[in-house]
């Protein structure tokens, strides 16, 4: 089977970038883990991509190729939302046991409003299980990462755009 | 698509990637957690879409190069 890594544009084409020959999806351990990251991340220095979850595999090219063109529009949509940018993350505080419903809103919120100083140097944000993720311009790399640095906040990253792809119906 | 139990990871706390700020926890909820998810069959002819294989060990070979120059 084939391992694909990511989608990306190389040559102003829709390019899928793969591994032929693996036996089948990798168990997810360190060493799988960060191979995957690694040559995502490597690919992202050359153009913009859209990494895969990791472990995905499919039978053959035929596969990959009609998954491009029935989905080329969306990918497009995903690649330019994401070109020239970096992942951050931001870990959440865990939000303690909250005694009730209204309690742990106002956590929220707060936790929210005090993020709002980075947020507003990033193009997008998600909310993850664990952690924000943003979405920042190349040019703005510097500028995050200061602002983060005087908020007292740990960033993990740059990171390809991990949080910022979607999931694609067949 | 099925859960995979993770193995091996609880053992490592902290692994770094040369350059950035790259733990295995924010790894591992990042790469199970993200990209793109293919769902359903896929039933489209071969059209005239390239499928590039750029030699991969190449590739990261050659930007790690690079970075360390």
């Amino acid at each position: 089977v084939i391992y694909v890594y990511a989608i990306g544009e190389h040559a102003g084409r829709l390019t899928a970038f793969v591994k032929r020959g693996v036996s089948g999806p990798p168990a997810p351990e360190p060493a799988t883990l960060l191979d995957h990251d690694r040559v995502v991340y490597s690919l992202m220095q050359r153009c913009a991509v859209v990494p895969m979850r990791f472990g995905t595999v499919v039978d053959d090219e035929g596969t990959i190729r009609s998954l491009l063109l029935k989905r080329r529009s969306e990918l497009k949509g995903l690649l330019a939302h994401v070109r020239g940018r970096v992942e951050f993350g931001v870990r959440s505080d865990e939000v303690a046991a909250p005694a009730s419903g209204r309690e742990y809103m106002s956590a929220k919120l707060e936790a929210k409003r005090s993020l709002a100083p980075l947020a507003e140097l990033a193009v997008d944000t998600r909310v993850r299980r664990k952690d924000t993720a943003y979405l920042v311009d190349g040019d703005l790399v510097g500028a995050f990462e200061e602002r983060a640095r005087s908020m007292k906040l740990a960033l993990s990253g740059p990171w390809p755009p991990y949080s910022f792809t979607g999931a694609l119906d067949g | 698509m099925a859960r995979v139990p993770l193995r091996g990871v609880a053992a490592v706390s902290e692994t770094l990637v040369r350059g950035r700020e790259v733990t295995l926890v924010d790894l591992v909820d990042r790469l199970l957690g993200g990209g793109v998810v293919i769902s359903g069959d896929i039933t489209l002819a071969v059209a005239d879409i390239d499928l590039v294989h750029v030699s991969l060990r190449a590739l990261v070979a050659s930007v790690e190069k690079v970075a360390g120059e």
